[in-house]
């Protein structure tokens, strides 16, 4: 009893001892580099860096068109390879979710509603979550200020639809999930007024599902 | 050795991993830009050696359509156009004419695809946005240059980088008007100046 009692540390001990501190140093190392390179991907893949606005399902970077652009934005956009509009120019929104937070699906309809904040222009098309456009047999990709078909008080509607609808119609294609883009060309919207209300902004509501 | 001597024991390995994914993320983080293999500038220049740039300079990118995209997120109602510049070899000089009517924008953009200027047509003068990009020594000797009083007819910026690329889109108001977007981008011009 005693013999096993006073023989299995050592034994355990002689075992481990001359690895264990390289072992664990390893293992620290290995941990270390798999956290270091997951927290960048992650934060990454989050968006476009601080100074988010999001206005309901709607998301903007507005430090991404101009000089205070930060490091995690800096390396976001490296990664992505996309050329942001400049600040002076526009404002980009992308909108992954409807109105009520359910991700935006290709087999389900929508209908895109609302007031667009100020600016002299601005177009709403729909995109794949890398920024890709969505084929579709309209081959209409968005929809721009000027063109879309409004009511007599100047309201309108765009319907997200696989299949052809009266009136403002964008169709996802095959795609089986997309994210709706909203982009403002010479916008008054500035740092000042970024409380924006998603009640008084463009609305994105489910109709139906196929 | 109970659990709670391993536990003590492991603590400080577990705050050297954790130490060493901090320092990882942030260096990643850093460098995420000078690497990354696929940024706007790596695309363009890809772009540049299989497309034509015309005789005004410009690099006249394809009409964003589904799998005719050369980067991500761009809007299918513009046309755009794209001067890549290398500041060892001159001052680039951006030319785009405006009609007062359709947005017009012109961005100036870090190899990393950041952006360091922009100017909508907003900012035109007599119908042109004009800018001239340089680094710190360049603007400076055109500066030198001017006349004492005489306002520059041009928007002058420094350029962060050496090398980079202008961005010039317009935008289409209808899809009857993509033809004429295209013209406006086609007419603009970029110019390698050297002193």
């Amino acid at each position: 009893m005693s013999a096993i009692f006073w023989r299995t540390p050592r034994k355990v001990a002689l075992l481990r001892d001359p690895f264990d501190k390289y072992f664990r140093a390893a293992a620290a190392m290995t941990i270390g580099l798999a956290l270091g390179f997951l927290m960048t991907s992650a934060s990454l893949r989050a968006g476009y860096g601080f100074g988010e606005i999001s206005v309901g399902p709607w998301k903007a970077w507005p430090n991404l068109g101009g000089d205070e652009i930060d490091p995690y934005a800096r390396a976001s956009v490296a990664r992505r390879g996309i050329a942001p509009l400049g600040r002076s120019e526009g404002l980009v929104f992308v909108a992954q979710s409807d109105s009520f937070g359910a991700p935006l699906e290709g087999r389900c309809d929508y209908r895109i509603f609302g007031t667009p904040p100020a600016a002299r222009f601005w177009t709403i098309g729909l995109a794949s979550a890398s920024g890709a456009p969505l084929g579709n047999a309209a081959e209409r990709y968005g929809f721009a200020s000027s063109e879309v078909v409004r009511r007599e008080n100047g309201d309108f509607e765009i319907t997200v639809a696989r299949e052809a609808r009266p009136w403002n119609w964008l169709s996802p294609g095959d795609a089986r999930s997309f994210v709706v883009t909203l982009r403002l060309y010479d916008s008054a919207l500035d740092a000042a007024a970024m409380r924006l209300d998603p009640a008084h902004f463009l609305q994105i509501v489910k109709l139906s599902c196929a | 050795m109970t659990l709670k001597d391993r536990l003590y024991d492991s603590l400080p390995w577990a705050a050297a991993a954790v130490l060493l994914a901090l320092t990882v993320h942030l260096v990643s983080v850093l460098l995420m830009p000078v690497v990354a293999p696929r940024d706007a500038f790596g695309r363009l220049r890809q772009a540049e050696a299989d497309l034509e740039v015309n005789k005004n300079g410009v690099l006249l990118l394809p009409q964003v359509a589904p799998g005719e995209q050369l980067l991500p997120f761009e809007d299918p109602a513009t046309a755009e156009g794209v001067c890549l510049f290398d500041l060892s070899k001159g001052i680039l000089r951006v030319r785009a004419p405006v009609n007062g009517d359709d947005f017009v924008g012109v961005s100036l953009h870090e190899p990393s695809g950041a952006v360091f200027h922009a100017l909508s047509d907003r900012a035109a003068i007599k119908g042109v946005v004009e800018i001239v990009v340089g680094d710190a020594r360049q603007i400076e000797e055109l500066e030198a240059e001017d006349e004492e009083g005489a306002a520059a007819p041009e928007v002058r910026v420094v350029s962060p980088s050496t090398k980079g690329f202008a961005l010039i889109r317009a935008l289409a108001q209808r899809s009857s008007d993509a033809d004429a977007a295209k013209g406006l981008v086609a007419a603009a011009s970029c110019k390698m100046e050297t002193e």
